[in-house]
């Protein structure tokens, strides 16, 4: 499971397709638009927005964001991620041969 | 929708998103304290005080409280995590200056008593001991501690069985006293309601109370680390992480637009390779603090 992701990740950091990115783009925007039908959720954003960055951000400004991803843009933060050779990892379950973080952070960079 | 913040001549801040359509109206208190700022002997206070919230003030016992709000059809609760605490309540917009009333009189005049104590122990211990029976609540909590080993961050919200077994009232009001001020308090509503009216509710209830003494939360150093956890069970439960900061708006959503590709539903990358082949089930998202 770790390689097959590790793999998967190091492959979206080398390219996405535009397809992908236009179907993400539409997942993000339609979450956003659609909680905004809710007063629970508008009010838990408006608070998660001030707590983290001191200040409320319009949906004006969170949607010009969002068209303004492109595959470069998602392939560069997956480029970002895989910079660090520390990945934590957590396991429960039966025994069994999981990858060493070494092994994992090896596999990210490649 | 409009958005408009303020702050009260004692710190509190406050925000509103009226909303002209709604018809019901959204409000509660966050409370920038939790799970790391706890000391050793704290582990779990912050969420043993979110529950002891409800149970009783000098004006209301905890039946009253639940009472009060049901009457009025409201809903009312709360949820603790690392780094915040938050009271809410969703009330139609008549009821807003009743629901203002019971946040700030729960967060204020809470009296403790020893009997709820008691009982809200037994019922946390009962909580720890569900999560630890829960592989997927599990591994999350061995996740953070193998990112931030050695910080507060790495522990669990509900602390273990030996710290909250030892909480008394005394306890529980120090550290009420020394995080629940109000420079550490952020009241927000959404809905229908206006700023001002919030503004004129909040500054009645909270405008006297004073700030707190918050000690400076210390920053985390990402460790790398890695916690196996044996048990004989049907499936694996794997969580691996990767440490990265995104400063921008504009980063923000290319690790979001990111997570939503790579695992974050029925057509992303991953569950095309493993669910689809009927082997795993995946979840892949950022862990946004």
């Amino acid at each position: 499971m770790l390689s097959v992701s590790a793999a998967e990740l190091a492959a979206v950091a080398t390219a996405v397709s535009a397809d992908e990115v236009e179907r993400a783009k539409a997942q993000l925007r339609a979450n956003l638009l659609m909680a905004r039908e809710s007063v629970s959720a508008s009010g838990d954003a408006l608070a998660r927005q001030i707590m983290l960055f001191g200040a409320p951000q319009s949906d004006k400004e969170l949607l010009a964001a969002i068209d303004g991803l492109d595959p470069g843009a998602i392939s560069a933060m997956a480029g970002r991620i895989l910079e660090s050779s520390a990945p934590a990892v957590a396991v429960v379950g039966p025994k069994s041969d999981v990858m060493s973080n070494a092994e994992l952070a090896r596999l990210l960079a490649a | 929708m409009t958005v408009t913040v303020s702050r009260l001549a004692n710190g509190l801040r406050l925000a509103t998103r009226h909303m002209p359509h709604a018809t019901s109206v959204s409000v509660g208190i966050w409370v920038t304290v939790g799970a790391r700022d706890e000391c050793e002997n704290e582990q779990g206070m912050a969420h043993m005080l979110e529950h002891m919230a409800f149970k009783g003030t000098t004006r209301r016992d905890a039946q009253t409280i639940a009472a009060e709000v049901e009457n009025v059809g409201g809903y009312m609760n709360a949820h603790t995590s690392r780094e915040e605490t938050a009271y809410y309540l969703r009330l139609l917009p008549e009821n807003l200056e009743l629901g203002v009333d019971i946040l700030a009189d729960i967060l204020t005049d809470s009296t403790l008593p020893t009997a709820e104590i008691e009982r809200e122990r037994g019922v946390i211990i009962q909580e720890i001991g569900q999560s630890l029976d829960t592989p997927d609540d599990l591994v999350f909590d061995l996740f953070a501690r193998s990112c931030f080993e050695g910080h507060t961050l790495a522990r669990p919200i509900l602390g273990t069985v030996e710290s909250v077994s030892g909480f008394s009232q005394k306890d529980l009001r120090s550290f009420l006293q020394r995080h629940y001020g109000a420079g550490q308090m952020l009241v927000v509503a959404a809905g229908a309601v206006t700023h001002d009216l919030l503004s004129a509710l909040i500054e009645s209830r909270l405008g006297h109370i004073a700030d707190a003494t918050t000690a400076k939360r210390q920053p985390a150093a990402w460790q790398g680390g890695r916690q196996i956890v044996e048990r004989q069970l049907e499936q694996s439960h794997i969580v691996f992480g990767l440490p990265v900061m995104a400063n921008t708006i504009e980063e923000r959503f290319a690790l979001m637009g990111l997570s939503t590709l790579y695992g974050g539903g029925m057509s992303s990358r991953l569950f095309s390779r493993f669910v689809k082949s009927g082997v795993f089930a995946i979840l892949f998202f950022p862990l946004p603090r």
